[in-house]
């Protein structure tokens, strides 16, 4: 009996000086994964007290970088636009008669996994192409764009440069 | 291996404008967590231009590869710049804060805006430094060229371009006449890496 009091009294007191360091932390507190925020466990005659590591308790926010480029070559340009959900996409070949493009959208997910898009369509002389493809997956990822565009006339092909873009860390 | 121009902007190059706009907007009011604004332009170049020195080219599947790893690179030493605050807890705590405000609008507004308003450009800038190469050199380059956007101006004392790009402040694509001025830093840019005279 007297040693699961001492124990329950413990356990009050760890739990008290917890809450304490917890509370003194700003709103941040919220989204802290307390386990890695434990320094030091010490124990002495007035009980165990934990040491809240305090670098830990402040994080960075958002998901992640978010990088959209273009690529511009003697093809034309390129341009791929990651989301968390979602890809955009545009090309503009350098033709001088409409076109068709075909190319292809390459995911792949920082988990290892990949995702691969057939991508197409017709264009006017001048205009781009874009779309916008769903994602099976959500977390980060890198996502690499190519393809080849031919003038209606039959004369021209041209290969559109390459461009690589990310989402997430 | 063709020439090509991208666009890029760098998060974490214009994170730094974005922390010298903030310590301007408070001049005279810093607070604690603040340095003063003569310590703040001392640090800036050393960091810049830092940041600027990595730039490595990598083999990687598209012309743009070596500058979005290099950003990711950057972006994993982000904690660094919590220098450009003051080394006290409170300090690292407004770094963050900061930071994370940065990325909310660098993602939602002004990277978006940034990329945009490049895409315009990129294309006509790209013709004019290929046609003065093959008149002036009769050759192009085989290496994949970027222009860094910033989203103001570049402080004193850092550097205007790395070993593959210049830096542009979005401000500087204003007329035909700006547009030719940056397509000729590209220029020289260029002509400078393979140690030709400039004309």
């Amino acid at each position: 009996m007297k040693k699961n009091k001492k124990i329950i009294s413990s356990l009050i007191a760890l739990s008290v000086i917890t809450s304490v360091s917890f509370s003194s932390v700003s709103v941040q507190a919220a989204t802290i994964n307390t386990k890695s925020n434990i320094g030091t466990v010490t124990k002495d005659n007035k009980g165990t007290s934990v040491e809240v590591t305090k670098d830990k308790l402040y994080k960075f926010g958002g998901s992640g970088i978010h990088i959209d480029t273009t690529v511009t070559g003697n093809g034309g340009s390129a341009t791929v636009d990651p989301y968390s959900t979602s890809v955009y996409w545009k090309v503009k070949p350098a033709t001088a008669w409409p076109y068709e493009f075909k190319g292809t959208l390459e995911v792949d997910y920082y988990n290892g996994d990949s995702q691969y898009f057939n991508l197409s369509g017709f264009g006017a002389l001048g205009t781009s192409v874009s779309d916008t493809v769903e994602l099976d997956e959500t977390g980060g990822y890198s996502v690499y764009l190519d393809g080849e565009a031919y003038s209606l006339n039959g004369y021209e092909y041209v290969v559109v440069p390459g461009c690589e873009a990310g989402f997430g860390y | 291996m063709e020439f090509t121009l991208c666009n890029a902007s760098s998060i974490n190059l214009n994170f730094i404008l974005y922390v010298i706009n903030i310590y301007k907007n408070k001049k005279s009011n810093l607070t604690d967590e603040f340095l003063s604004i003569e310590e703040l332009y001392q640090i800036v170049p050393n960091i810049w231009n830092d940041m600027v020195g990595k730039f490595k080219p990598i083999e990687g599947r598209a012309p743009n590869s070596s500058f979005i790893y290099w950003d990711k690179e950057l972006l994993k030493e982000r904690d660094s710049y919590r220098i450009l605050f003051k080394d006290t807890e409170e300090g690292y705590k407004e770094y963050l804060n900061i930071w994370n405000q940065y990325s909310e609008w660098w993602h939602n507004e002004c990277q978006v805006m940034l990329n945009k308003k490049m895409d315009e450009f990129i294309p006509t800038i790209y013709e004019l430094v290929k046609n003065k190469l093959i008149s002036n050199k009769g050759y192009l380059p085989s290496d994949n060229f970027a222009i860094e956007i910033v989203f103001s101006e570049v402080p004193k004392d850092c550097l205007l371009n790395g070993t593959l790009f210049t830096i542009e402040s979005i401000n500087d694509f204003c007329s035909e006449s700006c547009i030719s001025k940056i397509s000729e830093r590209l220029y020289k840019l260029i002509l400078s890496k393979y140690s030709i005279d400039v004309k």
